[in-house]
Formats: structure tokens, C-alpha cells, sequence
């Protein structure tokens, strides 16, 4: 009988008993679960694409069968483009308020990155509930201010959404609606995100406040949203400009609306909270995982091969319309859409299992193409996606706690059984640990330096989890069997980040990325695509080995469409995608 | 006092606030989360963070000998000690009803009920006995006075029986079975204190939030052309499709 070691957590036990028809079917699905070994590489993680189960798509799946209504209530500009935008949002029998303020357009492209600080086109709050005027304009005097930290919101407000205007993208949009037409080209998006600042940050409320029976107490949804809402006040923007500039100007057409994303580009900040945060890759890696496995081991039926071409079409547009991989360590989107091709033609002929064609596109094409395919597959079993979906919420609740009672010969077990990786890491060479992460006076900004050379080493970001696990394996040895954790801890009180990090992942199949973040050669990129995928972005484009641009929510819903949407039942799974 | 920091905001900065005092990352990282959980229940916690002493440079010593801890902190502050006195007490509080740490030298008293909050996580009911009087933690209760006779069970009848801690010493009993520990009515509820700061915020000043920012920038790194080329953030230009 195969086992998975560690056990499925008992949710994701109960729902995959309930999911197969008998022992056999069980088994079959937990031995086509890959290994952590195989899967928490950053060779195989980066190679992860967005799919059903990325958060952008569960939200806005969400959005749309729960019958979401958003409002626009205020909105206009002056000549120079500026104004004030609000939105009531009801949402499963929560109410909501977003404002956005669109400041003077000043002509000066803005990437969006942390050190830009409070320069910022636009700035929008999420409010819980319905502030009143009086509190409305306050936040919206707090905008204005325009100075990293001296603006403050208190905890009515779930965050801010700063963004930037894409110049070329806007003024485009603009000068064609004003002219009474729509725009020619593909413009992806018309705003970039600037950062959704939210979880306490400036004063906001923190995540755990948030109710929770609000949908957004869930991880990331909240930053989904608001971003969503971006896009949304993003489109009312470009289209209240052009009304402004000519009354008799044409409304952006709902087809060119919704193929309107909104733009990002991520930093290498991201690595630094993957390693804080291990118990959220080790629950997007499972349930993606598990899920993948489970449809693998699925019998191909007519249906299921409608919905796989289906998904292989609309991702080849995708693809089709993304911008060039100008990376040569990423393959290049000509390649996946010959692969994604490829399998299309498989396709008509591929009978059995899933598996048999998974291992066809293993044997035969890239990993990337690979990775794509196995996001596809998902969609041939959204049922069982929605079954174990819960597991996001319930994995990221997970709490790091420390057992001080533990013996020593205990934790050396937890270290032999799951860190044999790091332990037999080579560390004898600088290059292994060349590097290191620091904030930048400018506005905290994180980046990357190299030992010896670069100052405030010192004050280095927790990224290094392979000398953390050596040097704790070390001071182990000065320790009998017998002795516990927390006499450990009386001599080195900073080991305990260090035994409570291992004591909490003991236990999850997919815990650690098993390589070393401080190693000279490893690419920042590659874990930013990985996040960037678990979010939901596709067609993401590395521009350095440093950052990541990609686009949120290309052809995905806008408030029409879920306006449009009959309310749903809450256990209504059907996607509405456009 | 209008203003107010949220818990998520003082778990982001306090690490870095801390590691600015000189502390290694795993101790910050920690002392954050304790001081942030001691802050829901007690605000003004916050004013002695932002003007704590940068970290001693003593080196502890200790003894353990018939269930109890003599620890001779060396100047320490209790950001570090406390915590990791708490873990061995837990560690140890399966070998006796009652086992009991004695702290001396130990700096910044004021962070006692944040180290009892350690001791609680652990499932331990504890008492502190100082000059002035007596903290104690159990469960989600944390409860301060001065006449150790306000206190119950068996660590409460045992703390009553100790006579006040002398000088600078701090003793500490703590015990691991449920019950052991009955507090006063008037205790405070960390649990609501805690939900209480999720959803609304803590109470601080504007000058206290304002030193733990400017604590937090201390680990900034200047910047230089080479230090914002590893932003990385370098856009080249996209070839055409």
C-alpha cells in the first residue's frame, strides 16, 4: 500500500476518502503524489503556474457564484484627471465601502516599487462597513498628505490600495474613447498595482480582526479584492478622463473592459516572506499537489477532454498576448504554445488515466509545459479542488509554537527525518551563502547584498534556513538525548525561533523549500514566479533575475458580470469566467 | 490618546525595533510577539519599549538544583531572559507540583507579565514575586497585586507562603497542573485583550510610535547606486513580439 510520508493532514484525509470509490482508488491517488524532494525544489516550484486553485481565481469564483454586488456611487474628474471615486460593495451579508482617489496626472511614469513611497497616482482604502461622509474625508485628507509614514487610517479600514497609471497604456485608452472609438490595441492593463498595505500596516485593521464569517478573513482574499477593485475603479477612470476631455465620448466597450488586468511587478521581498512564512507553501504545495494527483488518477471522459481543450485554448491566448520571456533561464512562450499545441493533438487520442498523458508531456516536453498542464488538469476536477480548497484557510492558520518539553534526542529525530537536505548542505564554500537581504533606507525597500562586501549584514532578513537548521543541529550536539527543548532554549534563547520553526512543520508533507536562498546562484525570480502563480498571475515575465511583471485578472469578471450573475447558493461551484 | 498601532503593525516592526537594541533574530522575533500579546493588556508597555536599553553584553549563569532555577541574568534584559526562563520551567514543571526560577540582575523589569504570558502559552500557571508586590498568569488570565494572599490554589497558597522577593531578585513559581492557580476576580482577560487589539488596535502615542519606527530604521541599510541596483528593479526594454 503506498503511503505519503507525512500522512495527508485530516482534513485533506477526509476529503480524499470521500472523493475515491474504494481503498485501491485512495491509494492509486496518494502514490501519484510527488515527492517533497522532487516538488520542493526551487528548480520545480518556479516552474508552478496559476490555476483554479491560484487565490485570484477561488476569489473571484467566489465573487461571482455568491452574487457580489458592487456599486459605484461617486465618480468624476476635472480637466487634469483628478477625482474622487466611491463604491459600496455587498458581500454575503457583509457590507463594504471602497474610495479611490485619482490624483492630477503629472505626466511621470511610476513603476510601483517600495521605495516610491507614497507617490502614487491613486490611493484607495477598503472600509469594513459604511463609513460616513465626514469619515470618508478624512481618509481621503490622509491620501493627500502623500508621506510615508506620517499617513495613518485606523481599523475600519481593511487597507490601501496605492497604484500607478501605465502612461502609454492610459493616455492610449483615452485619446481613443475621447475620439468616440475603442482602442486598438491589447493594452493589458491600464493601472499598475503599487501594493495592496493592509494586515495593521499604517493602522489598519489586522487580519485576524477581520471577522470570520467576513469572506475576506481568508488568505490573500482581502488582497485580491482590493486589487480587484483597482481594476475596477482603474476602467471607471479611463472612461470618466475621456467623458471629461469629450461628453460625447465612447464607453469602454465591455469585451475591451474585461480583457483589462491590472499591472504588477514583484520584488525579491517576496523570497523573504516565503522563508517567514513556511506553513503557507507547505499548504499551497499540498492541496495544488494533492489535487493534481487526484485528477491524474482519473479515468479521461469525453467531458473531461472538452474542459482540458477548452483550458488549453483560452491559455494559449493567453500566452499568444503576454509579453515576450526576454530571460533565457525562462522558457519562452512560443515553446509552451508549441507544448500546449502538442498535448491539444494528444488529446483526441489519449485514453486511460490522466497520468498516461501527464507522463507523455513529462517524457516528451518541457517542464514549464509541464507545470502548465498540470495547473490545466485541475480543471478537469474542480469538484474535488473546491472540496480541499478549505485546507488554504485551515493550513495558514497553523501557529508556530514552541514545545519546550520536547527531548533533544526528539528534536535530532524531527532533523534527521525531515532536514537531511540542509544537514548534508556543503557549506564550506562562501558561494553557498553568498548572499543576504536587507532593507534599504529607501522607504525599506528589501534587497539583496553580498557578505563582506555590503554593510548591515548585521540586520540581515531571515532567508537562510539552511545555516539556521546547521547551526541548530550543532548546538544540539553539546546536549544529551535526554535534555529538553527548553533547557536548550535557557542557553540560547535565539535557537528558539529555530526549534519552534521545525517542531511546527514536523508533520506537513511539503514543508521547506529545500534549497538554499542564500546560495550565490539562486535566482530571486524564480520563488517571485512561484508566489506570483499561487496568487494567480499568468503570463508572468521576468525582466532581471531580480523582478517579475505579470498582469492580475486579464479577462476575469468585472461588476456586470456578477451583477448579471443570479445569487447563488454558498455551495454553488460554477466558474463564471468570461 | 486617540491614536492608535494595530497588533499586525507592532508584529512587523517590533522585530526590527528590537534587533535595533542589538538582539539576534530568534530573540527578536520572539520578544515581538510577547510584547505586542503584554501590550493588548497593558498599552503603556509600549512607552518603555521605545526607550529600552540598548542588549547587555553579560553573559548569564545559572544552576538548577531541587526544582529550582538560580539564574543570575548578568544585566540581561527580561526581553531575553524571561522567556527563555519560562521555557525551562516548562520544560522542567513535569518533575514537581511546583517548580520555581530565581532571577537576579535581571533589567527591564517592567516586561515581567510579557515573560508570564511565555509561561501561559506553555499551559503553565506561574506567579512572579518582586519588589512591590506579585504578577501571575493562567490560561488567558494575567492579574497583578501586592498581597499574594488575593491568590489561590496550590502556587497561590505557595506564593503566600514565600515572603516578598528581596532586592533585586525576582522568584518565580510556577506549576503545570490545571487549577493550580486561582487569580482575583479583577483579573484581566488576555484572550479579549487580544481580540480587542486585533480588531480595533492598542492605544499609543504618537511620540511612542513615532521612536519605534525610528528604532525599526536603525536596521535600514544607507542606500548608494549599488545598494538601489540590487533592487534589481532595472526594466529593459521588451523586443517586439
Amino acid at each position: 500500500m503506498p503511503t505519503l510520508s507525512p500522512a495527508l493532514p485530516d482534513f485533506l484525509a477526509e476529503r480524499l476518502r470521500e472523493a475515491t470509490a474504494d481503498a485501491a482508488d485512495h491509494d492509486r491517488v496518494i502514490a501519484l503524489m510527488r515527492p517533497a524532494d522532487e516538488v520542493m525544489r526551487v528548480d520545480t516550484l518556479r516552474l508552478f503556474k496559476a490555476s483554479r486553485l491560484s487565490f485570484a481565481d477561488m476569489f473571484c469564483r467566489r465573487m461571482a457564484t455568491r452574487g457580489w454586488q458592487i456599486r459605484r456611487v461617486a465618480g468624476e474628474v476635472d480637466d487634469e484627471g483628478a477625482g474622487q471615486f466611491v463604491y459600496e460593495i455587498e458581500a454575503e451579508g457583509h457590507e463594504m465601502t471602497y474610495i479611490a482617489r485619482a490624483y492630477p496626472w503629472d505626466g511621470v511614469e511610476k513603476v510601483g516599487r517600495r521605495s516610491d513611497g507614497a507617490l502614487r497616482d491613486m490611493f484607495g482604502a477598503l472600509f469594513v462597513g459604511r463609513p460616513d461622509a465626514a469619515r470618508i474625508a478624512r481618509e481621503f485628507a490622509t491620501f493627500d498628505v502623500k508621506s510615508e509614514g506620517v499617513m495613518r487610517t485606523d481599523a475600519d479600514v481593511i487597507g490601501w490600495t496605492p497604484a500607478n497609471r501605465s502612461s502609454r497604456h492610459f493616455d492610449a485608452a483615452v485619446d481613443a474613447l475621447a475620439a468616440g472609438r475603442q482602442p486598438e490595441e491589447d493594452l493589458a492593463y491600464l493601472m499598475r498595482n503599487g501594493g495592496f498595505q493592509a494586515s495593521g500596516r499604517n493602522g489598519s485593521i489586522s487580519f485576524q480582526g477581520i471577522s470570520e464569517d467576513n469572506p475576506l478573513s481568508h488568505p490573500f482574499f482581502a488582497d485580491i479584492f482590493a486589487i480587484w477593485l483597482v481594476r475596477v475603479f482603474s476602467i471607471d477612470l479611463v472612461n470618466a478622463v475621456a467623458r471629461r476631455r469629450n461628453p460625447g465620448a465612447a464607453r469602454l466597450a465591455p469585451d475591451a473592459a474585461r480583457s483589462l488586468g491590472i499591472g504588477n511587478s514583484s520584488g525579491q521581498g517576496m523570497c523573504v516572506a516565503l522563508q517567514r512564512w513556511p506553513h503557507w507553501v507547505a499548504t499551497w504545495v499540498l492541496v495544488r499537489e494533492l489535487a493534481l494527483a487526484y485528477a491524474k488518477s482519473r479515468e479521461i471522459t469525453p467531458a473531461g477532454r472538452a474542459t482540458l481543450s477548452e483550458s488549453l485554448a483560452r491559455t494559449i491566448a493567453i500566452y499568444r498576448s503576454s509579453d515576450p520571456q526576454v530571460e533565457d533561464y525562462v522558457v519562452p512562450n512560443g515553446q509552451i504554445i508549441a507544448g500546449l499545441t502538442r498535448i491539444e493533438g494528444w488529446l483526441a487520442t489519449a485514453a486511460g488515466t490522466w497520468d498516461s498523458l501527464a507522463r507523455r508531456v513529462e517524457e516528451q516536453l518541457d517542464g514549464e509545459t509541464r507545470e502548465q498542464f498540470h495547473s490545466l488538469l485541475l480543471d478537469t476536477v474542480p469538484e474535488f479542488c473546491d472540496a480541499v480548497a478549505p485546507w488554504f484557510a485551515i493550513g495558514a492558520g497553523r501557529q508556530r509554537r514552541f514545545d519546550p518539553c520536547m527531548s533533544v534526542a526528539g528534536l535530532r529525530d524531527i532533523l534527521r527525518r525531515n532536514y537531511g537536505w540542509a544537514l548534508t548542505t556543503d557549506r564550506s564554500l562562501a558561494a553557498t551563502h553568498q548572499h543576504f537581504w536587507y532593507h534599504s533606507v529607501d522607504n525599506g525597500e528589501q534587497r539583496r547584498g553580498d557578505r563582506i562586501i555590503d554593510p548591515h549584514e548585521a540586520f540581515e532578513s531571515f532567508i537562510d534556513h539552511v545555516g539556521l537548521i546547521q547551526r541548530l543541529a550543532s548546538v544540539l550536539t553539546a546536549f544529551p538525548d535526554g535534555a529538553r527543548a527548553g533547557e536548550v532554549a535557557l542557553a540560547h534563547p535565539d535557537l528558539h525561533y529555530a526549534m519552534s520553526r521545525v517542531q511546527y512543520l514536523d508533520g506537513l508533507p511539503y514543508a521547506e523549500i529545500r534549497d538554499s536562498i542564500a546560495h550565490r546562484d539562486f535566482r530571486p525570480a524564480d520563488l517571485i514566479r512561484f508566489f506570483l502563480g499561487s496568487l494567480g498571475i499568468r503570463g508572468a515575465v521576468p525582466l532581471s533575475i531580480r523582478y517579475v511583471r505579470g498582469t492580475f485578472f486579464q479577462r476575469e469578471v468585472l461588476p456586470e458580470d456578477i451583477a448579471a450573475t443570479a445569487p447563488a447558493a454558498a455551495d454553488q461551484t460554477e466558474e463564471v469566467r468570461a | 490618546m486617540s491614536l492608535t498601532v494595530a497588533h499586525g503593525e507592532l508584529t512587523r516592526v517590533l522585530p526590527w525595533a528590537i534587533r535595533a537594541l542589538g538582539y539576534a533574530f530568534g530573540t527578536a522575533d520572539r520578544a515581538a510577539r510577547l510584547v505586542t500579546d503584554a501590550a493588548a493588556v497593558d498599552p503603556a508597555l509600549l512607552d518603555r519599549i521605545a526607550t529600552a536599553a540598548p542588549r547587555a553584553a553579560g553573559t548569564p549563569r545559572w544552576t538548577f538544583a531541587e526544582g529550582c532555577l538560580h539564574y543570575d541574568a548578568a544585566g540581561l534584559s527580561l526581553l531575553e531572559a524571561g522567556p527563555a526562563v519560562m521555557d525551562f520551567l516548562a520544560a522542567r514543571a513535569g518533575e514537581a507540583p511546583v517548580v520555581e526560577a530565581r532571577l537576579t540582575a535581571a533589567a527591564e523589569p517592567f516586561l515581567l507579565g510579557a515573560a508570564l504570558l511565555a509561561g501561559a502559552a506553555h499551559g503553565l500557571s506561574v506567579v512572579a514575586l518582586a519588589e512591590g508586590g506579585w504578577q501571575a498568569a493562567a490560561g488567558t488570565r494575567l492579574a497583578t497585586g501586592r498581597g499574594a494572599a488575593a491568590l489561590s490554589g496550590p502556587l497561590g497558597e505557595a506564593a503566600s507562603r514565600r515572603a516578598a522577593a528581596p532586592g533585586a531578585e525576582i522568584v518565580i513559581l510556577a506549576a503545570a497542573a490545571p487549577g493550580a492557580l486561582g487569580l482575583p476576580q479583577d483579573a484581566r482577560d488576555t484572550g479579549a485583550a487580544l481580540a480587542e487589539a486585533f480588531a480595533r488596535g492598542i492605544p499609543v502615542s504618537a511620540e511612542t510610535l513615532a521612536a519605534l519606527y525610528a528604532l525599526e530604521t536603525v536596521t535600514w541599510a544607507p542606500t548608494s547606486e549599488r545598494s538601489r541596483a540590487q533592487a534589481g528593479f532595472t526594466p529593459r526594454p521588451v523586443p517586439a513580439s
